[in-house]
C-alpha cells in the first residue's frame, strides 16, 4: 500500500513538472524547459522502477515519460534548429521613411540656423 | 518586460566627456552595426531582439548631416508575446557630431511614443514634441547646454574621444537629455574608465577593448552603481561590443554581431 501511494505520488508530481516542460517547450525561453521536464523524467524513471514488482496501473508511469522526454527533445530541437530572425515589416520601413521625410522638412526650415552652428563649430575646433 | 527596452539599451552605451568638441574620425557614411540583446530570466540568457545602428548621409537645402539611425526588434518568436519596434534616429554636424534634430518612436507591447528634439542653439533652447499612447501631441521649449545631446549623438560623439588618455577610476560627466513623460530635463551621466580588457566577440575573436561604468542617478532607468558596464573596442573605431546592464526588473546584455563599413 505504501509502495503504491509512493508510486502514484512520483507519477502525479512527474505529471505536473512533464506539463510544465511542456509548455515551457514551446515558449522562446531556450533550454529552461529542460530543467522542469527533465525532474519529470526522473519521477517518471522513478515511479517506473518502483513499480516493476508491484500490480499496480503504469499506464500514468508512461504518459509522464513520454511528454517529458518529448519536452527535452522540442526544447533541444528548437534551440538548435531554429534561428532567431526578425520578421519582414513593412510597416516598421515605412515609419522609418516617414520620420526620414519628415525630419528633412524640419531640417530644411532649420537650414539658415544650422549654417552658421555648422560654421562656428567647425571655426571653434580648428582653432583648438 | 519594462517598457523604453531600447531607452535603457541606448543608455548603457553612454559616457564621456566634459564638454570636449570632437572632431569625427571614427565613424563615416555607410557603417553598419548589429547587435543581439539577451534578458536574462530564471537562470538562463534569452536572446529577444536584433539592434542596428546605421550611418548615412543626409543632404538639407544647404549642407550635408549625418543620419544616425537606431533601431530594435524582437525575433518572430517573441513577437507573438511582447512585440518591440523601436526607431531611434539623431541628424548630426558630420565633423563635430552636435545634434539638430532627435527622433524616437517606440512601439513596446502595444505601448506608442514618440519624442522630437529640434536644436535650436542660437536661443540655447530646444523645442521638444511629446506623444503618449492616444493623447495629444505636447510641445514644450526646453534651455539646454551647447554640449547636451540626445541618446544617439552622444554614443557616436563618445566614440571620437580620446579613451586611452583616461586613467582607471577617472570619471567623466557628460550632459544627456532625457524624457520622462512629458518632460525633457538635461541629466548628467557619470562615466567611470575602468581600463582594459579582452572581450569575446561573436564571429572576431578577442578584442581589445576599453571598459567604463555608466551611473544615472534615475534607478527607473538604470540600477546600481558601477554595475552598468560597457566595453568599446580599443582602436580608432572604438566600436561598442558588449554592453551589461541592470533594470528594474531583471538584467540585459547586448552584444556586437556583425560591423561593416567601419572607418579606420
Amino acid at each position: 500500500m505504501k509502495s503504491k501511494g509512493l508510486i502514484k505520488t512520483f507519477a502525479i508530481l512527474g505529471l505536473v513538472f512533464g506539463i510544465l516542460g511542456m509548455v515551457l517547450a514551446f515558449l522562446p525561453l531556450g533550454l529552461i524547459a529542460v530543467l522542469p521536464a527533465g525532474i519529470a523524467l526522473l519521477l517518471g524513471i522513478l515511479a517506473f522502477l518502483a513499480a516493476k514488482n508491484v500490480e499496480v496501473k503504469k499506464n500514468l508511469i508512461l504518459v509522464v515519460l513520454v511528454i517529458s522526454i518529448l519536452g527535452i527533445l522540442v526544447s533541444i530541437a528548437k534551440t538548435v534548429f531554429i534561428e532567431d530572425k526578425v520578421a519582414v515589416d513593412n510597416e516598421f520601413y515605412q515609419k522609418q521613411d516617414e520620420s526620414l521625410d519628415e525630419s528633412m522638412e524640419a531640417l530644411d526650415e532649420l537650414s539658415d540656423e544650422m549654417d552658421s552652428e555648422l560654421e562656428a563649430d567647425l571655426e571653434d575646433n580648428e582653432s583648438k | 518586460m519594462k517598457r523604453n527596452f531600447f531607452l535603457l539599451v541606448l543608455l548603457g552605451f553612454f559616457v564621456l566627456a566634459n564638454g570636449q568638441n570632437v572632431i569625427n574620425n571614427s565613424f563615416k557614411e555607410n557603417e553598419k552595426l548589429k547587435f543581439v540583446a539577451s534578458y536574462y530570466m530564471s537562470g538562463l540568457w534569452s536572446d529577444i531582439a536584433e539592434l542596428k545602428m546605421e550611418v548615412s548621409k543626409v543632404n538639407t537645402k544647404n549642407s550635408s548631416l549625418f543620419r544616425l539611425k537606431c533601431t530594435a526588434n524582437t525575433y518572430t518568436s517573441w513577437d507573438s508575446f511582447f512585440k518591440i519596434r523601436d526607431l531611434y534616429e539623431s541628424y548630426v554636424d558630420m565633423k563635430t557630431i552636435k545634434p539638430f534634430l532627435f527622433n524616437r518612436m517606440i512601439d513596446e507591447g502595444g505601448y506608442v511614443k514618440s519624442v522630437k528634439y529640434v536644436y535650436k542653439r542660437k536661443s540655447g533652447v530646444v523645442e521638444a514634441k511629446i506623444k503618449r499612447g492616444n493623447a495629444k501631441e505636447r510641445s514644450l521649449d526646453v534651455d539646454v547646454s551647447d554640449d547636451a545631446y540626445d541618446l544617439v549623438s552622444i554614443l557616436y560623439y563618445v566614440r571620437n574621444l580620446d579613451l586611452d588618455k583616461l586613467s582607471v577610476g577617472q570619471e567623466i560627466k557628460v550632459k544627456l537629455l532625457v524624457n520622462s513623460k512629458y518632460n525633457v530635463n538635461e541629466e548628467i551621466v557619470t562615466v567611470k574608465y575602468k581600463g582594459i580588457e579582452k572581450i569575446k566577440v561573436d564571429n572576431y575573436g578577442k578584442l581589445k577593448c576599453h571598459k567604463l561604468s555608466i551611473n544615472l542617478k534615475d534607478e527607473e532607468v538604470l540600477k546600481g552603481k558601477d554595475s552598468n558596464n560597457i566595453w568599446f573596442t580599443a582602436d580608432e573605431n572604438k566600436v561598442p561590443v558588449l554592453i551589461k546592464a541592470e533594470i528594474p526588473v531583471g538584467s540585459v546584455q547586448i552584444r556586437l554581431v556583425e560591423m561593416t563599413g567601419l572607418r579606420n
